[in-house]
C-alpha cells in the first residue's frame, strides 16, 4: 500500500539523476549496436562536411562565375544600374539579419528547451532538482545551435574576407557560434517568460528590416542617405565585423552568452511540463522528418497548428458545391498565420536580390525566381495538401474527384498568378524586360499552381518499406518520386518565363509557349488520377 | 504546529475554477474542497470537460478563471512540494523505448527516494499482473498492460493526492475491481483522490462524492445517483 510522503513540503529534493539512470539502463540492453551508433555519427559528420563543401563551392561559384560579368549572356546584368545599388557588405549584413531572425523564429518554434512526452512523465514529475535536470540537455542544444551557426557562417566568412587570412575566418565563425548561442538563450528567455508572441513579433520586424534594406533602391530610388554600416552593429552583423578585423564583437557576443546563460539557468525552473512537452513534440516531429529527409513532413512539423478566427466563412448561398470548397480553402488560407506573408516575401525576394550590386546576373535571377516560385507554390498549396492528406470536406459534398481537385486549385492559381505579376512585374520595372514580362509571370504563376497541385496530391511516401537502389540513393521505393513530383513541373511551368529573363526579350511566340506549358501543368495537376 | 495546521487544511481547494482552452471554458464553474481520505469523482458524457477539468484541478493546465490550492498554497506542478505530493495518471502512453517495465518503475522508486526500491517494484509488478512482462520493453506490451504500467507508476510512489483520468480504460473487470480496492485502501491511509470515470461500478465502489459535468452545470450528487446516471 502506498505510504504518504512524510513532512511533505519541507524535505529537500531527492538526489537522483534520472538521465544517468536511463542511460545506464538502456546501455545494458542496447537497441543499437556500437557499430550502428558509430555509423550514424560518421554519416552525420560526413554529411556536414559534404554540405559545407557544397555551400562553399556554390558561394565561390556565384562569386567567381555568376556575378554580373559582361562576358556572356548568362552572366550579364538584367537589372538597370539605377536599381542595383546595395553594396555587397550591406547586402551581406542584411542577409545575416534575415538568417538570424529566421533562425530565432525556428528556435522559438522548437522550444528551444524541450522534453519528450516520456521525459515529461517519467523524469519531470520526480521530486528532484528540476532545474539541474533541464539544464544539461538545454546546454547540449545550445552548443549544437552554436556549432551549426559557426559552420553555416564558415563559407560566408571565407568569401567575405579572403584577404584577412584563415585566422580571421575562424574567429568570424567563432563569433557566429557565439551569436547563435546568444540567440538560443534569448529564445529560451522568451520561452520561460511567456514572451514567445512578443519575440516572434520582434523577429518578424527584424526580417522586414532586412528585406526593406535590400529593396531600398526600388522604394526610394537611391541609397545615398542610408547608413548601411549600421546593420553591422546589430548582433547578426558581428561575425562579419570580426572577419574584417574587429575583436570587440567577439567579446560582446561572449558576454551575451554568459549573461544569457546565467539568467537562463535561473529561469529554467519556470518552464511548465506542458510547455516543455509541447515543444518536445514539435522538435521530435521535425527531427524525425529531417532524419528521413521528408521535407513535406518537416513543413508540417514546423507549421503552427493555431489558426486565427478573424475571417469567417461566407454564409451566402454558394453557386455550387465547388464554390463551397473554394470558400473553405480561402478562409483556411487566410486564417493560417504567416501564409499570406510567406507568399508576399517570395514575391519581393527576386527584386531584393536584383537590388544587390553585382548580383543581378541573368543566371542568378533565373535561379532565384525558380526557387522563390516553388517556395510560393508550396505556401499557396498548403490547404490543398491538407485536403489531400485528409479529404473530409469533399467526401461530404456531391463532387467528383476531378471537380474537388479543380476547386482546390483555384486558390493556388489566383495566389501564384499574383505572385507572378508582382515578382516578374518588379523585375520588368527594374529593367529586365517590358510589360509583357509581367504577363509571362502571371501565366507562369498559373502553371506553378499545377505543379503545386501535382505535389500536393502525390502518393505519400512509405518510409517503412525496405530500401531499394534508386538512381540517386538507397531509399524505399516511391520516396524518390515524392521528392521530384512538383519541382519537376515547376521547371516546366517557369521555363519560358525564365528564358525571357535570361535573353532579355519577350517575343510573341514565347507568350504562346508559356500559355501552353502553363495550361499543360494546370491540366496535369488537376486531373483525377 | 506546522503539521497540525496542515492536517486541518483541505488537501485540494478549488474556488470558482473554469477549465478550458485559449480563454474559453469548456464546462461550468467548479468549486470544491477535497480533504485527506476523501475520494471525489468527476462524471459526465464524452466531451463534457472531465479530463480538461481534471488537468486544471491538478495544475497541469492553466485555469481560465478561479484558483486551485494544494495544502493551502497555490498549486504549481513545477514546485517540489507538488511533485512530491501529487501522483497523476492521464491518458498519455509515453515510455522510454530502451527501458524495461521494471526499469520504468525503478526509475520512479529511486526518484522518490524509496528505502527499498527493488521490493517496491516487485510489489507493484505483482499487483498489476505484470510479473511475466517485467523485463519486456513497452512496445511489446498490449494496450491494457501499458495502462497497468502507468497505474503502477503512480501507486509505487508516495503521494497525498492521487489524480486518475478514467483509470478503468483498457482494464479487464478483475483489474478494475482490484484497482477500486487499491483506491479505497489509499484513501483509508489518508490520501485524497480525484478521479474521472465512466465506470459506474468503480465510481460506486470508490467515491465519497461525485461532480457531474453537464454543459455549464456542475452538480454534486451521491455516488450511487451518479452511477445510475452513468448507467443510463
Amino acid at each position: 500500500m502506498s505510504q504518504l510522503p512524510s513532512a511533505a513540503g519541507t524535505a529537500g529534493a531527492v538526489r537522483f539523476n534520472p538521465m544517468a539512470f536511463s542511460r545506464a539502463a538502456a546501455a545494458r540492453h542496447p537497441l543499437e549496436s556500437r557499430w550502428s551508433v558509430f555509423a550514424d555519427v560518421y554519416q552525420t559528420l560526413l554529411g556536414a562536411v559534404v554540405l559545407i563543401s557544397y555551400a562553399g563551392a556554390l558561394l565561390y561559384g556565384i562569386r567567381e562565375e555568376l556575378l554580373v560579368n559582361a562576358g556572356s549572356v548568362l552572366t550579364r546584368s538584367v537589372i538597370s544600374e539605377r536599381f542595383a545599388q546595395v553594396p555587397a557588405q550591406t547586402a551581406m549584413a542584411a542577409v545575416l539579419l534575415l538568417a538570424a531572425s529566421g533562425g530565432f523564429l525556428l528556435l522559438l518554434r522548437l522550444g528551444p528547451v524541450s522534453a519528450t512526452a516520456a521525459q515529461g512523465y517519467w523524469w519531470l514529475g520526480l521530486p528532484i532538482n528540476r532545474r539541474r535536470a533541464l539544464a544539461r540537455p538545454a546546454a547540449g542544444r545550445m552548443l549544437r545551435t552554436a556549432l551549426v551557426a559557426g559552420l553555416v557562417f564558415l563559407p560566408l566568412a571565407a568569401l567575405a574576407g579572403p584577404a584577412h587570412g584563415a585566422a580571421s575566418v575562424l574567429l568570424g565563425s567563432a563569433a557566429a557560434a557565439a551569436v547563435g548561442a546568444a540567440l538560443y538563450l534569448a529564445a529560451a528567455f522568451a520561452q520561460a517568460t511567456a514572451g514567445k508572441p512578443a519575440a516572434t513579433r520582434v523577429a518578424g520586424i527584424a526580417s522586414a528590416v532586412g528585406l526593406v534594406v535590400l529593396l531600398l533602391p526600388l522604394l526610394s530610388g537611391g541609397l545615398a542617405s542610408f547608413p548601411g554600416q549600421a546593420l553591422l552593429l546589430l548582433p547578426s552583423g558581428w561575425p562579419l565585423l570580426v572577419v574584417h578585423g574587429s575583436i570587440w564583437p567577439l567579446w560582446a557576443a561572449a558576454a551575451l552568452v554568459l549573461v544569457g546563460g546565467c539568467s537562463g539557468y535561473f529561469l529554467l525552473r519556470s518552464l511548465s511540463t506542458a510547455e516543455l512537452t509541447a515543444s518536445g513534440s514539435v522538435s521530435g516531429h521535425a527531427a524525425g522528418a529531417l532524419y528521413f529527409g521528408d521535407f513535406r513532413e518537416l513543413e508540417r512539423a514546423l507549421d503552427h497548428r493555431r489558426v486565427r478566427r478573424r475571417f469567417r466563412l461566407s454564409l451566402a448561398p454558394p453557386s455550387s458545391p465547388s464554390a463551397v470548397l473554394v470558400r473553405a480553402d480561402v478562409v483556411a488560407f487566410l486564417r493560417s498565420p504567416g501564409k499570406v506573408r510567406h507568399v508576399a516575401v517570395m514575391a519581393l525576394a527576386p527584386a531584393a536580390v536584383g537590388c544587390i550590386a553585382g548580383a543581378g546576373s541573368a543566371i542568378i535571377m533565373a535561379g532565384v525566381l525558380l526557387g522563390c516560385g516553388w517556395a510560393a507554390a508550396s505556401g499557396c498549396a498548403f490547404v490543398a495538401r491538407a485536403h489531400a492528406a485528409r479529404p473530409v470536406l469533399e467526401s461530404l459534398l456531391p463532387l467528383a474527384p476531378v471537380q474537388a481537385r479543380r476547386a482546390h486549385a483555384v486558390l493556388p492559381a489566383v495566389g501564384l498568378a499574383v505572385w507572378g505579376l508582382v515578382s516578374f512585374g518588379l523585375l520588368a520595372v527594374m529593367g529586365a524586360g517590358g510589360p509583357s514580362l509581367a504577363v509571362l509571370g502571371v501565366l507562369a504563376g498559373l502553371g506553378l499552381a499545377g505543379a503545386a497541385m501535382r505535389a500536393a496530391f502525390q502518393p505519400r511516401p512509405d518510409w517503412t518499406r525496405p530500401g531499394g537502389s534508386t538512381s540517386n540513393l538507397l531509399m524505399p521505393a516511391g520516396v524518390e518520386a515524392s521528392f521530384i513530383r512538383g519541382p519537376d513541373f515547376s521547371v516546366i511551368a517557369m521555363l519560358p518565363a525564365l528564358i525571357a529573363v535570361v535573353s532579355g526579350v519577350v517575343p510573341w511566340w514565347l507568350l504562346l509557349v508559356q500559355a501552353g506549358s502553363s495550361a499543360y501543368c494546370l491540366w496535369w495537376g488537376t486531373r483525377a488520377e | 504546529m506546522t503539521s497540525r495546521s496542515q492536517e486541518q487544511l483541505p488537501r485540494l481547494q478549488a474556488e470558482s475554477v473554469m477549465a478550458g482552452y485559449d480563454g474559453s471554458a469548456v464546462c461550468g464553474q467548479f468549486s470544491a474542497d477535497l480533504n485527506p481520505g476523501q475520494v471525489l469523482a468527476l462524471a459526465g458524457a464524452n466531451g463534457a470537460g472531465k479530463s480538461t477539468m481534471l488537468r486544471t484541478l491538478s495544475a497541469r493546465q492553466e485555469p481560465v478563471a478561479g484558483s486551485i490550492k494544494l495544502d493551502g498554497v497555490p498549486a504549481d506542478e513545477r514546485s517540489l512540494h507538488y511533485r512530491r505530493s501529487v501522483a497523476a495518471v492521464f491518458d498519455d502512453d509515453a515510455f522510454f523505448p530502451a527501458l524495461t517495465v521494471s526499469e520504468h518503475l525503478l526509475l520512479i522508486a529511486l526518484g522518490h527516494g524509496l528505502d527499498d526500491p527493488s521490493a517496491a517494484v516487485s510489489r507493484e509488478v505483482g499487483f498489476f499482473g505484470l510479473d511475466s512482462h517485467a523485463e519486456d520493453f513497452p512496445h511489446s506490451l498490449s494496450s491494457g498492460q501499458k495502462r497497468r504500467l502507468l497505474l503502477a507508476s503512480a501507486f509505487i510512489r508516495p503521494f497525498t493526492l492521487l489524480v486518475l483520468d478514467e483509470p478503468e480504460q483498457r482494464l479487464d473487470q478483475t483489474m478494475r475491481r482490484r484497482l477500486a480496492e487499491r483506491i479505497v485502501g489509499c484513501a483509508g491511509a489518508g490520501a485524497a483522490i480525484l478521479l474521472a470515470t465512466h465506470d459506474p461500478l468503480l465510481l460506486a465502489a470508490t467515491a465519497d462524492r461525485c461532480a457531474v459535468l453537464d454543459g455549464d452545470d456542475v452538480a454534486f450528487v451521491a455516488p450511487e445517483r451518479a452511477a445510475e446516471l452513468i448507467s443510463g
